[in-house]
């Protein structure tokens, strides 16, 4: 039984540690930060709204 | 190349499990944002660029990469990329004369030394135009959401500058060309391109000069098939009787440049600026740079003007060099309008060699693909002089001519 719990427990450990996604910032959802606001693709929308451009390819090299 | 817009440019995407930046970038965003770009956090969108912001810190690499990567940042300095050693050859060439090379450029009249650091050296390039955004002539963007990648994007990074010739000769974009046998064997840039981009470049007065460029030996031997009569006959070390680059049997059609693009007026039409797709043989002038002394080259963007826009109007040296220079097209395929032999009875010569029964008739067959000197004089009027040297009148050997 003790084999059980202890290969349980570490089972836990590892699904914990293998799916933990690192450690959440919590400024992520504040959006007066930086990452507040650069993940956050609404919000990019209205505040960069679209501008007409363009561009060409560069021709270095070759 | 499609632009992204404007909240693309910036946008931090999450994925998967992702929950921060921290996720995409662990060493890096354990920076903080504000450590690089400057700016004012926490605040309102109004006051969050400022009072100092750098949209990218790293045109100043000596002081936000230099802490964890000092050799690299001292190196690349004077990279080719950053650099551009080759541009400053050839204006240095056409300013003060033939014989000299990058180390003279700052002897250069200063509206040609000042716009080039303004304009051209803007793009020849920041570490993050490579590792994290695309570059400024596309006007930017992260590539894979600000995330420092080691392994540049062949199409967002090395062909946003290297596009309109090499990506569109790779991909086999041209009318009527295929895309290069590499391409189609999923072989990238950096797969050949195996030297050192960060180097010290400053002994290299053109990116031919760079230290370890891949050459097309390194895989492919005349060894490898003793039998290929056609390698053997035309081997670019001297073979019997052929001394021709490889590229001149297994090149396409590749695009050439009237003029340049000063002051961002880079558009069809604008100072005779013009691409178009052209094929020449011509005469090797250094062998001690390339193989073969039959060539493929190609038309650069350059012309007497280039620097009007930069207040600079003539260039008193410009036929000091060739304006068809060398070209390395990367649209390599093994058949090509040159070794194709079908209906020929197999004798590819039909495809290349001016050879002619017709007595007085020679370039007759085939010399379109030669760049001869009355073509320079009735197309390019201006640069009869510079292109002497490149033609192959003369030069070509009597045999190939009867």
């Amino acid at each position: 039984m003790k084999n059980v719990l202890a290969c349980f427990s570490i089972t836990i450990v590892i699904v914990f540690v293998g799916c933990h996604p690192g450690d959440p910032i919590a400024n992520v959802s504040d959006p007066s930060t930086c990452e507040g606001c650069h993940t956050n693709e609404g919000a990019l929308v209205k505040l960069a709204p679209s501008e007409e451009s363009g561009s060409s390819d560069g021709g270095g090299g070759g | 190349m499609s632009q992204l817009e404007p909240w693309e440019k910036v946008l931090i995407k999450m994925s998967g499990n992702q929950k921060a930046f921290s996720d995409i970038d662990p060493v890096h965003a354990a920076i903080g944002c504000v450590n690089c770009h400057g700016g004012t956090e926490p605040a309102k969108f109004e006051d969050a660029h400022g009072p100092v912001f750098f949209r990218d810190p790293t045109t100043t690499p000596e002081e936000f990469c230099t802490p964890c990567h000092e050799d690299l940042v001292n190196s690349n300095m004077n990279s080719m990329h950053t650099k551009a050693w080759g541009e400053q050859t050839a204006i240095a060439q056409r300013q003060l004369g033939g014989d000299k090379n990058h180390n003279d450029f700052d002897y250069c009249p200063a509206e040609l030394t000042d716009n080039f650091d303004k304009e051209c050296a803007s793009c020849h390039t920041t570490c993050g135009q490579c590792h994290v955004s695309r570059p400024n002539s596309v006007e930017g963007g992260f590539v894979n959401s600000h995330k420092f990648s080691k392994k540049p994007s062949q199409e967002n990074n090395c062909m946003a500058c290297h596009g309109s010739r090499i990506g569109t000769d790779y991909r086999g974009e041209l009318e009527g060309n295929k895309a290069d046998v590499h391409q189609l064997r999923g072989m990238h840039c950096i797969d050949c391109h195996t030297e050192d981009f960060h180097e010290d470049a400053s002994y290299a007065e053109s990116r031919y000069h760079i230290n370890d460029l891949p050459e097309c030996v390194d895989c492919h031997t005349k060894e490898e098939n003793p039998s290929n009569t056609w390698h053997t006959m035309h081997w670019p070390d001297g073979g019997v009787i052929g001394e021709l680059s490889c590229y001149v049997c297994h090149s396409q059609p590749y695009n050439n440049c009237n003029n340049c693009h000063t002051k961002g007026e880079w558009k069809e039409g604008l100072h005779d600026y013009s691409e178009y797709p052209g094929f020449r043989i011509g005469y090797n002038i250094d062998l001690s740079l390339h193989e073969g002394k039959w060539v493929v080259v190609r038309h650069i963007p350059i012309s007497r003007d280039s620097y009007e826009p930069w207040g600079h109007s003539d260039l008193p040296f410009y036929d000091d060099r060739p304006t068809w220079e060398y070209t390395s097209p990367h649209n390599i395929i093994r058949w090509t309008a040159q070794t194709d032999t079908s209906g020929t009875e197999g004798s590819c010569y039909q495809n290349c060699h001016l050879s002619s029964s017709v007595p007085d008739s020679i370039r007759l067959i085939n010399s379109q693909r030669f760049l001869w000197q009355s073509f320079i004089d009735s197309s390019f009027q201006d640069e009869s002089n510079a292109n002497s040297t490149v033609t192959v009148d003369d030069k070509l050997p009597t045999s190939w001519q009867e």
